[in-house]
């Protein structure tokens, strides 16, 4: 009976520290609802696609995403290929959605900063329409997410470019738009301010010879996103903001094995040397009784 | 001898053995802590931002309250001995200690391991790091000054004071979150401080494996390890009894 109050003393001493952990601060309910996401099944390349709003999940490979737009506006893809190059997995995972007898010509390359991560930007015409790719590397695999614009007719492509923190990031956005449109003038014909659920974003129109190029952009942190359109800027108005989202919001989820490993190691190793301890010393008291014995003989 | 006469000590010869109840209890413990395995490795998710390593958070965070178990053993063994002189009290203590130190240990090894990965650091002197450091350090040196006082009784004293006041380093760890709200160490229980990284989703599947091994690591595993230590500690006594019998005569 002893024993059984003194155990339900020690599980009381659970109860003070715990409730004192319970004390919640008030907290605003004004939390977004959770972004549904694509999560590959293959464990060894895991990675998260979310779903952006008014998008359809088409996937029907566990270790592919494929999201698409009821009326048409594209589709996204997401895979992982092992292939180190960011450029040969980016063509390899486009011909592994699209086709091996897809053509594509690239438009623009590069890299980018983003959360501490370094990702590369591509930008390709197919015979489908038009390809923006971004890239993550890790642990000999790069994962590859990439927008398909169906129009042939013109082009729509998304893009990041990194900017200083004391630099404006109108220069920003011009290398950018520039690495696609080296013609652009170096100012904008037009500008404007379009307000989204997100904050402010900037729309530019530039004249060129050609059709004209509208761009939308929003700076966060040290990165300018920008959606660009050589036309008269319908689709970049009608842009679901939310495929921004779905582009820079993929992330690889970490492969740290190891470590769990080296954690449970450390956990049951700590554990059995208590409990070898406790044998050493029980047989060094046997000892000792056998040699008190002797000494009592 | 005279000491140990003094302290109301049973005086048996005896060696005791070890009952049936402790046996189950071990066996049960052995099998659950296998099954708190399973249940950690497979029934869980893998946590989509963390990786793998989230795993640890399973064994991490259980065996903190394993720890406090511990602890809170070794304050109702001092006080009781401060109050009857028993020595069964005092060993009650002890074992508190040991096995209390060893699960704490676990605990910030472990939290090491998975900040590595996650805050790309071993360690940080993050005020929930430093009081488990501080926690740590306060047990170890429970076990050093009381190996170092020769006489029993003023041992036990000395032991039941320290024992009692140590817990104060125990809860402090545990509430530090709150008081500190610059610490980047997630809670677990609520929301976490606004500079908490690491955190994670309390999900279902979460849920699922840390029940298991929350009962395992916070109660099952200390409970028997402080049964045998006692039990371990009770030997100790009856053959330092016999010992000084031996020189007696």
């Amino acid at each position: 009976m002893k024993k059984i109050l003194l155990l339900l003393c020690l599980l009381a001493g659970f109860i003070v520290p715990i409730s004192a952990q319970e004390e919640e601060p008030e907290t605003t309910p004004t939390s977004l609802p959770p972004i549904p996401y694509f999560v590959a099944e293959n464990s060894a390349r895991k990675f998260n696609v979310p779903l952006p709003f008014d998008w359809e999940n088409a996937s029907t490979d566990p270790n592919i995403a494929h999201f698409t737009h009821p009326d048409g506006l594209g589709d996204i893809y997401a895979l992982s290929v092992d292939v180190s190059d960011p450029l040969s997995a980016v063509q390899n995972a486009i011909r592994q959605v699209l086709g091996d007898d897809v053509t594509l010509t690239s438009r623009y390359s590069g890299q980018f900063q983003l959360d501490g991560n370094d990702w590369g930007k591509f930008a390709f015409v197919a015979d489908s329409g038009a390809i923006t790719a971004f890239t993550q590397t890790r642990n000999e695999a790069v994962y590859v997410v990439f927008y398909d614009y169906p129009k042939t007719d013109h082009e729509f492509y998304f893009m990041a470019q990194n900017v200083v923190q004391t630099e404006e990031p109108q220069a920003a956005v011009l290398i950018a738009l520039k690495s696609l449109y080296p013609e652009l003038p170096d100012a904008p014909q037009s500008e404007a301010t379009v307000t989204l659920s997100n904050g402010d974003w900037t729309r530019q129109m530039y004249e060129t010879d050609a059709s004209p190029v509208v761009a939308l952009w929003q700076r966060r942190g040290a990165v300018v996103y920008i959606a660009v359109e050589n036309g008269d800027g319908t689709v970049v108005d009608g842009v679901n903001k939310a495929l921004f989202t779905s582009l820079f919001g993929f992330f690889v989820t970490p492969q740290n094995l190891d470590y769990l490993w080296l954690g449970l190691a450390v956990t049951f190793g700590i554990a059995l040397i208590f409990v070898i301890s406790l044998f050493a010393r029980h047989r060094s008291l046997t000892r000792d009784e056998a040699l008190v014995r002797e000494l009592m003989k | 001898m005279s000491a140990i006469q003094s302290m109301n000590m049973p005086i048996t010869t005896e060696i005791p053995t070890a009952p049936n109840r402790l046996w189950i209890l071990t066996i049960a413990t052995v099998i659950f802590t296998a099954l708190g395995f399973v249940f950690a490795m497979f029934v869980a998710k893998t946590d989509v931002n963390q990786g793998d390593i989230q795993r640890i958070f399973y064994f991490h965070m259980p065996s903190f309250f394993g720890a406090l178990f511990g602890f809170v053993a070794t304050v109702i063994g001092g006080i009781n001995f401060l109050r009857t002189r028993q020595t069964r009290w005092d060993n009650l203590a002890l074992a508190g200690v040991e096995v209390g130190l060893a699960l704490a240990l676990i605990n910030l090894a472990t939290g090491s391991i998975w900040a590595r990965p996650i805050w790309n650091t071993w360690w940080t002197w993050d005020a929930r790091l430093t009081s488990a450091a501080i926690m740590c350090l306060t047990y170890a040196a429970y076990l050093m000054l009381r190996g170092g006082i020769e006489n029993p009784e003023k041992r036990r004293m000395f032991a039941s004071v320290y024992g009692i006041v140590a817990i104060t380093t125990a809860i402090l760890t545990l509430v530090i979150i709150r008081i500190v709200p610059s610490s980047i160490h997630p809670a677990v229980i609520g929301p976490s401080p606004q500079n908490a990284e690491g955190a994670f989703e309390f999900s279902q599947n979460v849920a699922m494996a840390l029940g298991p091994n929350f009962i395992i690591w916070g109660v099952l595993i200390p409970l028997t390890l402080i049964w045998w230590r006692i039990r371990l500690q009770n030997r100790v006594d009856v053959v330092n009894l016999r010992k000084a019998e031996a020189l007696s005569e």
